[in-house]
């Protein structure tokens, strides 16, 4: 378990988290949503280790973050942050590769298993041996996100008791690969993993997370299930947004917004 | 999707793979030319004859031709693939450090501060210019002290607290140089002509003076760190996704920014001592090698020392030949030859980018 505990953290006098509180399980997938400026890539940073808070803890398994080492810490959680810039003409291979750095070496036919398990999840087996630097922006945070499976799968593809923490995972894919990722994301979690996901689009989160978490203004103002967060009146309420939630024939919802731009 | 029915591409994660042994045997081979060029010029086979025979393999014959290419030019010839490989291992360790292929060893304050120490030695040198230790004299006892005491000052200062830790180091990296470089020039302004003309000559290079002494006394420094380099690869990979994503991956990046700059001294403020300043090598060979082999570190280090080391003789070669009998100061040479090979290089490898 990742946890947060009434975590704050200060920039000068201004509060950029506010006594919040945050838990991600072993097999849970959690969508962090909230306008600009709330304070979700804040929380991630805590939460991943970076940032001590001024109040408050951030524990995996009950231990200060603080005193874990880097490595053991590594070998349990993975993050992909926003903007992750590769310097060197390195191929996603060896990106892919990088994660498993924190882990002893296992026999070549487990290690290969556990980059194909990685490679093919995040959809980029065709990529291998192309240079960072000559792929797209949404094929380098397929790499990036591969590179933190790699980290956290077993050769047997499952990743008990391990989590990722991912920093708006899915912004610059196209609409197959943002389904598609969050889609294996929730497979993977079926096996043990427990997934953060700061994203921004709405309905694909509620689709996605069995928890959402709302952020505003550095505090957590909605922690639940999709359907009893993400109604109406709060979207109204954080976003200054009017939406509607409305039924698609064949299965689940989507959110509408008025049309005309104010 | 299911992962046995992917096809990952095995060679896609490593390139070139008779790259370094290829790269040893052109150093081998730069040996012999660098030791067979001279006032009087030794035929390739010979110098050969007197390596095997130095092994135990073969015999060598002559008396006076041994003499020339072992006390001579084989001492010369090491303290060159000595220095060019300090600086070829330490400049890519350097890039990889501050994740930019224009970084130098200069960045850590080690050359500022050598140069520093060695342009005091010749200014207010007197009593201490007479001072010897290990075959070395005052100068390049004076410059290695310098060196490695200006990057323990920087590493002091530019103690990085959390993250962009490593830009920390890198702006009193800026800092410490300035102050080095305006101390040096106090002392420029100070000294008389002939001190002028000394400090003149050091600062662009010498293997002129090498002796088996002076070899001895700087190896264990430039071996051992050369050596140790390729032990942070793996971490200087990481840290090429960013220092807060290498930390991700459990690399400690404070403790690997002071290794790798103390290794880094070590190597580049022995060769400086005994050398003086010669720059430029420590961004070519990286760049070579990278060209070469990839960016990953296990490789590019010591394909970067052996590229470094070679370039180093073949330099060496023409700035003995260009003025014979004289010799041209080997940092300049170093950057004639050097750069031009280097802009063809880059040029050649912008032109494949950009083809479709």
């Amino acid at each position: 378990m990742i946890a947060a505990a009434g975590v704050t953290v200060m920039r000068r006098d201004r509060a950029l988290l506010r006594d919040v509180s945050l838990a991600l399980a072993p097999g849970e997938c959690v969508a962090l949503v909230g306008r600009n400026g709330a304070g979700k890539s804040t929380l991630l940073k805590v939460l991943a280790g970076d940032l001590a808070p001024d109040d408050g803890v951030a524990t995996l398994d009950g231990a200060r973050l603080a005193a874990w080492p880097l490595r053991d810490l590594a070998r349990r959680r993975a993050v992909v942050l926003q903007h992750t810039t590769v310097a060197g003409a390195f191929t996603a291979a060896e990106v892919v590769g990088l994660g498993r750095m924190p882990h002893d070496r296992l026999d070549p036919a487990a290690e290969r298993a556990i980059l194909r398990h990685a490679a093919g999840h995040a959809g980029i087996a065709a990529l291998w041996g192309r240079t960072i630097e000559t792929l797209s922006g949404g094929e380098r945070q397929r790499v990036h996100l591969a590179r933190a499976l790699a980290q956290v799968l077993d050769a047997d593809g499952k990743a008990a008791d391990r989590f990722v923490l991912l920093d708006e995972p899915i912004a610059a894919m196209d609409l197959a690969h943002q389904r598609a990722t969050l889609g294996l994301l929730r497979r993977v979690a079926a096996g043990g993993l427990g997934v953060l996901a700061v994203l921004h689009d709405l309905t694909l989160a509620a689709a996605f997370a069995d928890r959402v978490v709302v952020l505003a203004d550095g505090a957590v103002c909605a922690d639940g299930a999709p359907a009893d967060v993400l109604d109406e009146a709060l979207i109204r309420r954080v976003f200054d947004v009017e939406a509607r939630w409305l039924a698609v024939p064949g299965g689940g919802r989507t959110l509408v917004y008025a049309g005309a731009l104010a | 999707m299911n992962a046995s029915s992917i096809a990952l591409d095995a060679a896609a994660g490593r390139r070139a793979r008779g790259g370094l042994p290829a790269l040893a045997a052109l150093l081998l081979l730069a040996l012999v030319v660098a030791v067979a060029v001279g006032a009087s010029a030794i035929a390739p086979w010979r110098v050969a004859a007197v390596l095997l025979d130095l092994l135990g393999l073969a015999d060598a014959g002559d008396r006076r031709i041994r003499a020339i290419v072992v006390d001579i030019r084989l001492p010369r010839a090491a303290l060159g693939m000595l220095v060019g490989a300090s600086l070829g291992a330490a400049g890519a360790a350097m890039q990889g450090l501050f994740r930019n292929p224009l970084a130098d060893p200069g960045l850590i304050g080690v050359s500022s501060g050598a140069a520093l120490a060695a342009v005091a030695t010749i200014v207010l040198g007197g009593p201490i210019g007479a001072v010897t230790v290990l075959g070395l004299d005052a100068l390049p006892l004076a410059a290695f002290a310098g060196g490695l005491a200006t990057t323990a000052l920087l590493l002091r200062f530019g103690q990085p607290h959390g993250p962009g830790g490593i830009a920390t180091l890198l702006l009193a990296g800026i800092g410490i140089n300035a102050i080095a470089g305006a101390a040096t020039g106090v002392l420029i302004y100070m000294s008389d002509d002939r001190q002028l003309r000394d400090i003149t000559f050091w600062t662009m290079g010498s293997l002129g003076g090498a002796t088996w002494a002076r070899v001895g006394a700087v190896a264990p420094f430039i071996v051992a760190a050369v050596a140790a380099m390729p032990l942070f690869a793996r971490a200087l990979d990481a840290l090429a996704l960013g220092d807060a994503e290498a930390g991700h991956l459990g690399v400690n990046t404070r403790r690997l920014a002071r290794l790798i700059a103390l290794a880094a001294a070590c190597a580049v403020g022995a060769s400086v001592a005994v050398s003086g300043m010669i720059g430029f090598l420590g961004i070519v060979a990286p760049h070579l090698a990278r060209l070469l082999l990839g960016p990953g570190h296990r490789r590019l280090l010591p394909a970067s020392a052996l590229i470094g080391a070679t370039v180093m003789l073949l330099a060496d070669c023409a700035a003995r030949l260009i003025v014979a009998p004289a010799e041209l100061p080997i940092g300049l040479v170093c950057a004639a030859i050097g750069a031009p090979v280097f802009l063809a290089l880059v040029r050649r490898a912008r032109r494949r980018e950009l083809a479709p």
